[in-house]
């Protein structure tokens, strides 16, 4: 029924839900602070993690006991990061844990993976590149058409746009021979041309089943991993690594980790707590001799450091997160607040966040003065529902009520529309 | 009555109806000829990979189309309204109030609902022809809440025209803008996936507000 109370009613709760938006949004805005979190590497020289701290005033480099390094000593303790600055000065060492090392061999083992929730929470297109794997060129060549998966997989031509009926059916019928059940459910690989080499597309089908697809000289190659026996794949993101070690890490429903293997699609575990791919960011920085795993949680950052070799946890270190402004205030002036964008997705939809009942009652002590304020300035009257509504959604719901709120002279004449 | 209220709007907004029409459409040849351009100079290949990995949007210079030509259509066919007092006229014509203001609203979201699928039914059957379904698809979906937006801000913009008072007609507006920017904040293509049901709902919700206006307009509210 559209009645004058009712529409006005709609307007207060939307202007509510806009403020609860706008406000937190714009306070944010003044505090924003950068991530507390220094950079850490574990050196391979002495064991330990050594941090990067800018002070206010410079940049000072320290381990966990507190002893500060120059940038010549940071170097030298951590040469699997600084090796090339190493290089040129000649400094590197000739040996380290009683391994020869030479640079060739440091790039070869050095990799850096990164993956952020934003990387899961998003889609893309559904149009890719199946390059050619064994091209026998250094840089790969850009194919003169794209493919679309989904219930099928279809090849379109660039320059036509046209369908490419033969290679179409060609992979169709090369998937289906090898097992792979249709729709495909996500594809995961790397669109850039830009990468050393190629390993074409990972699928996951409709059964759970990991495929890799690629394309050998002209012939579609199509083989199941069997990962999705052994674990129930959520995800995978695929990486280029100098030594071809791995085809990337696989996230599985009970948030572990593990890589893809190139050693017939063996998957490894990797020993550390538990990673929640909505929310958790994950930076892996690899060397010759350890795994730096840095896991940015909401609350705190884990470091795991793990053997190249045998990739067991060598060391470990926990870090908290020190609350920002926002985060200290938030809980005493919004009971909670919407976020229109998050930084762990890239969709954008209304997210009720940061419940806090501290804040109903800062909120409820506010109100209340506030209206005793002016009933007794005699210069508002609130009706019951509007009072109830107040209390609810704190001084926020009272500047609603406020925008939409009728003079007494402004109805005293109640016209109903025809 | 219908007929002649459509009539009295179509006498009213013709010429600005065919100003937007025809922009709308002069938009067509530009984005179709700049994509052609920009196949020639990076090849259709490569810039569908482009498009692919980086989440190109190449008629993204329609966003903001639509939320123009909703407001401009609010503004011309309500001010004359307010500025002449034709609406107090309007409403005691013998046909139903809400009717009234009911078709008037029609004629401005019929009026556009057209432009707009006019020229955007146009624009993607031509770029059909050089680009495959995957990205027509795509670019259609990131375009939606544009037009809603467009269709939106008509509405808003026709609730803060028929408002009485300055005071609050000034609070609509602030209201309108904060609403408006919520269907135009999409960076990706599929940023609104999960979003555009919310906004398709806000608009039909915004087809109320200005009845709370015409309630106050009849009520003699005035500064």
């Amino acid at each position: 029924m559209i009645t004058k109370k009712n529409i006005q009613a709609i307007l207060i709760v939307l202007t509510t839900a806009l403020l609860y938006w706008i406000l937190p949004w714009a306070i944010k805005l003044m505090t924003n602070e950068a991530l507390d979190y220094p950079f850490t590497y574990y050196s391979s020289i002495n064991n330990q993690f050594i941090q990067t701290v800018f002070d206010g005033k410079e940049m000072k480099r320290v381990d966990l006991e507190g002893r500060e390094y120059n940038q010549d000593e940071y170097d030298s303790i951590v040469p699997m990061f600084n090796y090339r600055q190493l290089m040129q000065d000649g400094r590197l060492p000739d040996t380290i844990k009683g391994v020869a090392i030479n640079p060739k061999q440091i790039q070869l083992n050095q990799f850096f993976f990164r993956c952020t929730p934003r990387n899961y929470n998003s889609c893309s297109v559904n149009l890719y590149p199946m390059y050619e794997s064994m091209s026998g060129r250094v840089s790969l060549e850009s194919p003169d058409d794209l493919f679309s998966i989904d219930h099928r997989i279809r090849f379109y031509e660039a320059e036509t746009n046209k369908l490419k009926q033969d290679k179409s059916r060609l992979f169709q019928t090369a998937m289906e021979k090898r097992g792979f059940q249709f729709p495909v459910q996500w594809i995961a690989g790397n669109l850039s041309a830009r990468k050393p080499y190629d390993e074409g597309w990972f699928m996951l089908d409709a059964d759970g089943q990991l495929f890799q697809v690629k394309m050998v000289n002209g012939k579609p190659f199509v083989k199941n991993t069997k990962a999705g026996e052994k674990i129930d794949i959520v995800w995978m993101k695929t990486i280029e690594t100098a030594n071809h070690r791995l085809y990337g890490f696989v996230f599985d429903r009970q948030q572990n980790v593990y890589f893809l293997s190139d050693v017939n699609y063996e998957l490894v575990k990797l020993p550390i707590d538990s990673f929640d791919l909505k929310k958790d960011r994950m930076l892996i920085m690899a060397n010759l001799f350890y795994w730096n795993v840095t896991v940015t949680r909401p609350h705190q950052r884990d470091l795991y450091i793990l053997d190249n070799n045998d990739l067991n946890r060598a060391d470990e270190h926990t870090e908290f997160h020190e609350p920002n402004q926002w985060e200290k205030i938030q809980p005493w002036i919004f009971p909670c607040y919407i976020e229109l964008k998050s930084y762990h997705s890239t969709y954008i939809f209304p997210r009720f966040i940061g419940w806090s009942a501290k804040a109903v009652l800062t909120n409820g002590l506010a109100v209340i003065l506030m209206i005793g304020l002016l009933w007794w300035r005699k210069k508002q009257r609130f009706s019951l529902i509007q009072l109830a509504y107040i209390m609810l959604t704190g001084v926020i719901g009272a500047i609603a009520v406020w925008c939409f709120k009728e003079k007494q002279q402004e109805t005293k004449n109640i016209i109903q529309l025809k | 009555m219908t007929k002649a209220i459509f009539y009295k709007e179509w006498i009213k907004l013709r010429w600005l109806l065919v100003s937007i029409a025809t922009i709308f459409l002069a938009m067509i040849p530009y984005l179709v000829l700049s994509l052609q351009s920009k196949f020639r100079f990076a090849g259709k290949a490569h810039l569908w990979s482009v498009i692919a990995e980086k989440d190109v949007n190449l008629i993204s210079q329609l966003q903001y189309l639509p939320l123009v030509a909703g407001l401009i259509l609010g503004l011309f066919q309500f001010i004359p309204e307010m500025s002449k007092r034709s609406l107090k006229l309007t409403l005691h014509l013998p046909h139903p109030e809400k009717l009234t203001i009911v078709k008037m609203i029609l004629f401005g979201l019929g009026s556009l609902a057209i432009s707009f699928l006019l020229s955007g039914s146009l624009l993607f059957s031509l770029l059909s022809l050089s680009l495959p379904p995957t990205i027509i698809t795509t670019w259609l979906t990131a375009s939606l809440p544009w037009y809603l937006a467009g269709f939106t801000a008509y509405i808003l913009t026709v609730w803060i025209c028929i408002e009485p008072s300055w005071k609050r007609r000034l609070i609509n507006a602030l209201f309108s803008g904060a609403l408006l920017s919520v269907f135009l904040r999409a960076s990706g293509s599929f940023d609104y996936t999960y979003a555009t049901p919310i906004l398709l709902a806000i608009g039909l919700l915004a087809l109320i507000f200005p009845f709370y206006s015409v309630f106050r307009f009849k009520e003699g509210v005035s500064e």
